[in-house]
């Protein structure tokens, strides 16, 4: 039999087939079919909602943040060691430390704060003669200041209203304290030659008062011409002789230079036959206006007296010349009675006037400032002896134990000073007490102190071998705020998980009767659920709260008190979808009771759909209790997002990270708690997906 | 229709009725708080409490009245009065409390937040200038001027867009401020505007500031109340227009030979609108409860505010009027909710038999 067939197509071309006959024979011929087990495995309803939520990449990843969140809660509290032991809060150093990831100086999350127009200290001198503001902050440490001197920005200067420490230049003010005497500014005694002319000059600078911006809301009275004048003594504790250096009384305000050799015919002659006289003091004095006020008060005669200064042309005499002149009349304000270079005042008052503050923003190093090098006069005793007990340096300490120093002499102290000192050696970088060269061993009160510089982290915290840095920062009580946010976190989660399983146990119980039995008992529980849904939850809380104290079991018991009507009603809802159901029909007329109805027919396939509904109540119940603590109402003694955030609320000016890391973390818990939980329930519910997103 | 508004209503007065009575014994369990200040001030305040009848006065010592709340001797110009205090029962308080409100309309006088002043004077205020409830409600307006066509708009152009790039977009960023508390919403915007940036006042304004600074302090609650709703109503919008999308009387609209346009205008909007417009109305209403915590944080002097400073200072008479305002509101706009559905699609009957 021939198998081939041979055609041509539409071009005329030739093809040839062959055929096998067996290709004609039947494969099932003499095979005897059965039925066949199934290839795949069957699917179950939680595997197919399993299969659907994969497919729901956004939930996914908010399920995997989720899980690393929780994971991070129960972790880091345990991890994290850098803080003070649990409970003890952290000493005033820690506070305010700002977030850390990189190293310092990197200007992003550095551990830097920057600092807006803080107070510098300037050097004055040089600003006067150059005009450039050349400072470092006065309440930083300058190792601490990002760029050093050139990380200063310079913002501008104010006037002080009085005296200030940290102020320059400006004018002492003085003012009549009786409308006819001459309100005067005395200079201290100074040695003068009167026989050589040594060029004594004294240049005097003083201004109107109308001259100043601010001077009509001063009211400085009449304005009054002043007098320059040298006074001297003929001998202790005899009257005040003066000799005007300036004839008329100037109303020429601004610079006078007055040369002593001028008017020393004039002293000579004063001082007539008397002793020889070489102590004089500069008096500035204005003219009483002789003015009273209406109520009967002085008019103050004024004058604004910026600088005053002695010099001459022998440079022996420079140093003491400049010491007791001055030219920044805020400095000499601030000079106590006592100190070289105070100006007394003779009938009449004094105050500084438009002294300037000079301000600068910098950034700073926070942790450099509150854990780094400073300088000790006493470390301590008992630092010592632990230092030396971990190795770190040698020191015979037990010579200056309070038992090895008692009854001794001071002179005998000393003595053991001098030999202790010779036996400190530093041996480890990591020893708080840097060996520098500036250990200092000093007595104080019958007892032997070491000083020097000391670096504050390596004190505080002996086991840590770098300096601590804290991701989020710390909070005002020295908090790690990684730690209080996860410690937060996990509370609150606590809180979400206990306040679920109770009100969903409650609520499908209370569900499940309502939805089963219906008719009366359902109307009944129905009203019963309306009316305490109806009572606005912050109500319930509220009172609960006034009533038992805002603790853990409080909170929870309240969340729980309307939490449950939620779950009941969908629960209700899934049994009137289920009940009359063909199923459950044939398993009540084959004499099944209600319980296992209840528990064995309809639970097992409404669960589902009730269980991914209710995870929602998770986030809900933690959003509600940071609304709480908002209103002052957050759970006391705990830490939890509510009030983390809450009590970092005051800082949002100052120190922004406090609030905004919680914030972060919170917000972030939320949306990955709201992905996960509506991917789950689009999973196990098809038919709502879209419907509530 | 007629018939069930009036349940309704009397549903509604009833529950109101249930709650307040049951919020009023829950108050009553908690120590009474004596006003704190000058004996006079106290005194004051506890003849005003055994006027309305919550306190028995005696001038002798009787255990038998209740509990001794505060004993005062007054020695004045007519001589020396003694004044004993005495609780009242909470049943005998309660139907003092309920024939106050019945006939005067009196909801008890403040303690503490201003002493002896009508409590629901406090939340509705003598003048438009020193009514809480009206500030809040300007706070709130300005909210819902924003929120609604911004909301609707963003929900439509995402039904429109289905499952394209937009629609992606928008609903990210409703999914996330949805997700996001409020106070974390009004904490970040109050740090970059107020703070960081300058552009706001800190603080809500106060009354005497200038034209400018009041305009500038309705900006950040306005931005803050609004985010919330813009994200609420972009969500229903999306969700019930894309439902009425996919029906099939919109296919019929679209072969029968109507543009996309009309399809979309004519038919899809008129029926996506009807659950939408009930819940602006309600949520209209629900503008009188204002935010609490924006209220606290900002510092504005509306009834969200005064409810929180009435717990704090445990200031129950105050809390009990504002307790009530809530729950009326949230009652009213509940039931307007259901009523305005038959409003505005005589096809939905609420309420009616099978």
């Amino acid at each position: 039999m021939s198998n081939e067939f041979t055609y041509r197509d539409s071009r005329e071309i030739s093809h040839t087939i062959e055929i096998d006959s067996k290709d004609f024979e039947l494969v099932q011929e003499h095979e005897i079919l059965t039925d066949q087990k199934m290839q795949s495995k069957p699917t179950t309803f939680f595997r197919d909602a399993m299969k659907r939520f994969r497919k729901n990449k956004s939930s996914v990843v908010g399920g995997c943040i989720l899980g690393a969140l929780v994971l991070l809660s129960i972790v880091l509290p345990l991890a994290l060691t850098s803080d003070v032991s649990d409970g003890v809060y952290a000493n005033a150093y820690q506070g305010y430390l700002a977030p850390k990831l990189f190293e310092a100086g990197t200007g992003f999350w550095d551990g830097c704060q920057t600092v807006n127009d803080a107070i510098l200290t300037i050097d004055y001198d040089h600003y006067q003669e150059t005009g450039e503001v050349v400072g470092m902050p006065s309440s930083y440490k300058e190792s601490s200041v990002v760029g050093g001197q050139d990380g200063v920005t310079y913002t501008g200067f104010e006037y002080a209203s009085g005296y200030s420490a940290s102020a320059y230049g400006g004018y002492v003010r003085i003012y009549g304290s009786s409308a006819t005497r001459y309100p005067t500014l005395v200079s201290q005694y100074f040695d003068v030659d009167v026989d050589t002319d040594q060029g004594y000059k004294f240049e005097v600078t003083t201004a109107s008062y109308q001259d100043l911006p601010e001077a009509s809301s001063w009211n400085f009275g009449a304005e009054t011409p002043y007098m320059i004048s040298l006074g001297f003594t003929l001998g202790y504790g005899s009257t005040v002789t003066t000799v005007p250096l300036m004839d008329d009384y100037s109303t020429d305000y601004g610079t006078v230079t007055i040369n002593l050799w001028d008017h020393i015919d004039d002293i000579k002659e004063a001082i007539g036959d008397a002793a020889r006289v070489t102590n004089f003091h500069l008096r500035v004095s204005c003219e009483p206006s002789g003015q009273t006020t209406s109520s009967g008060g002085v008019v103050a005669a004024n004058v604004l007296l910026q600088s005053a200064i002695i010099a001459s042309n022998e440079e022996d005499n420079a140093e003491y010349l400049a010491a007791i002149s001055f030219d920044d009349a805020n400095t000499m304000f601030g000079l106590a009675a006592s100190d070289t270079g105070y100006w007394a005042v003779d009938n009449c008052y004094r105050a500084i006037y438009q002294s300037r503050i000079f301000r600068g923003s910098f950034r700073f190093d926070t942790y450099d400032n509150a854990l780094g090098d400073y300088t000790a006069t006493d470390v301590g005793y008992s630092n010592l002896v632990s230092w030396v007990n971990r190795g770190w340096m040698k020191a015979d300490t037990d010579m200056i134990s309070t038992d090895a120093l008692a009854g001794l002499s001071r002179s005998q102290v000393r003595e053991v000073a001098a030999q202790f000192a010779e036996t400190i050696e530093i041996i480890s970088d990591r020893c708080p007490l840097v060996d520098d060269g500036n250990i200092t061993v000093s007595t104080m009160n019958s007892s032997v102190v070491v000083g020097g510089t000391v670096t504050r982290w390596k004190a505080l915290f002996p086991d840590a071998d770098k300096c601590p840095s804290y991701l989020f920062g710390t909070d005002a009580n020295g908090k790690d705020l990684l730690k209080y946010v996860a410690e937060g976190l996990r509370t609150s989660l606590i809180l979400g998980v206990v306040t679920f399983l109770f009100c969903f146990t409650f609520g499908l119980v209370y569900g499940a009767i309502a939805g089963y039995y219906g008719g009366w008992v359902d109307i009944i529980m129905e009203r019963i659920t309306d009316i305490l849904g109806g009572v606005p939850w912050i109500v319930v809380m509220t009172l609960a709260i006034i009533m038992f104290g805002s603790n853990f079991v409080t909170f929870a018991l309240a969340l729980c008190l309307t939490g449950w009507i939620g779950t009941s009603s969908r629960t209700r809802t899934q049994f009137y979808r289920y009940k009359n159901r063909e199923y459950i029909l044939a398993a009540r007329t084959l004499g099944a009771s209600d319980g296992r109805l209840i528990f064995r027919h309809i639970l097992p396939n409404a669960i589902g759909t009730i269980v991914t509904s209710s995870v929602l109540m998770i986030p809900s119940v933690i959003y509600s209790e940071a609304t709480l603590a908002y209103l002052n109402l957050g759970l006391q003694g705990m830490s939890s997002f509510g009030v983390i955030l809450s009590d970092n609320q005051a800082y949002i000016k100052t120190y922004p990270y406090m609030i905004l890391f919680p914030a972060a973390v919170m917000a972030l818990m939320m949306i990955s708690f709201n992905l996960f939980g509506n991917g789950l329930r689009d999973a196990f519910n098809p038919s709502l997906k879209g419907a509530e997103n | 229709m007629v018939k069930y508004t009036i349940q309704r209503l009397i549903m509604a007065v009833f529950t109101c009725a249930i709650i307040l009575t049951l919020t009023f014994f829950l108050v009553k369990t908690l120590p009474f708080e004596p006003t704190i200040g000058t004996n006079e001030a106290r005194l004051a305040y506890m003849l005003n409490q055994v006027s309305v009848g919550n306190v028995i006065w005696s001038t002798t010592e009787n255990n038998s009245l209740g509990e001794l709340l505060w004993h005062y001797t007054q020695t004045g110009t007519t001589g020396v009065t003694e004044y004993y205090f005495y609780l009242r029962p909470a049943i005998d308080q309660y139907i003092v409390w309920v024939t106050n409100i019945l006939t005067k309309f009196n909801w008890g006088t403040s303690q503490y937040i201003s002493p002896n002043v009508d409590a629901m004077v406090l939340i509705v205020g003598n003048s438009l200038s020193t009514s809480r409830l009206w500030t809040t409600i300007k706070v709130n307006f300005w909210s819902v001027i924003f929120s609604v066509p911004i909301g609707i708009g963003l929900g439509i152009w995402a039904a429109l867009k289905k499952n394209k790039m937009t629609d992606h977009i928008i609903s990210t960023v409703v999914m996330i401020f949805i997700s996001v508390p409020s106070f974390i919403v009004i904490t970040i915007f109050m740090w970059l505007l107020c703070y960081t940036w300058g552009l706001l006042p800190t603080q809500w304004p106060s009354d005497s500031a200038n034209t400018f600074t009041t305009v500038s302090g309705y900006v950040l609650p306005t931005v803050c109340l609004s985010f919330g709703s813009i994200c609420g109503y972009c969500r229903f919008t999306r969700a019930e227009l894309t439902e009425v999308m996919s029906s099939d009387f919109l296919l019929l609209a679209r072969t029968k030979g109507l543009t996309k346009t009309q399809s979309i205008t004519r038919h899809a909007l008129k029926n996506a609108f009807v659950p939408i417009l009930p819940s602006i109305l309600a949520e209209v209403i629900g503008l009188l409860g204002g935010s609490m915590i924006l209220e606290t944080l900002y510092g504005i002097p509306g009834i969200g505010r005064l409810y929180v400073t009435a717990i704090n200072q445990k200031d129950y008479n105050v809390l009990m009027a504002d307790m009530a305002f809530y729950t009326i509101i949230g009652l009213v706009s509940g039931v307007f909710l259901d009523l305005s559905y038959g409003f505005i699609d005589p096809r939905i009957r609420m309420g009616a038999k099978k």
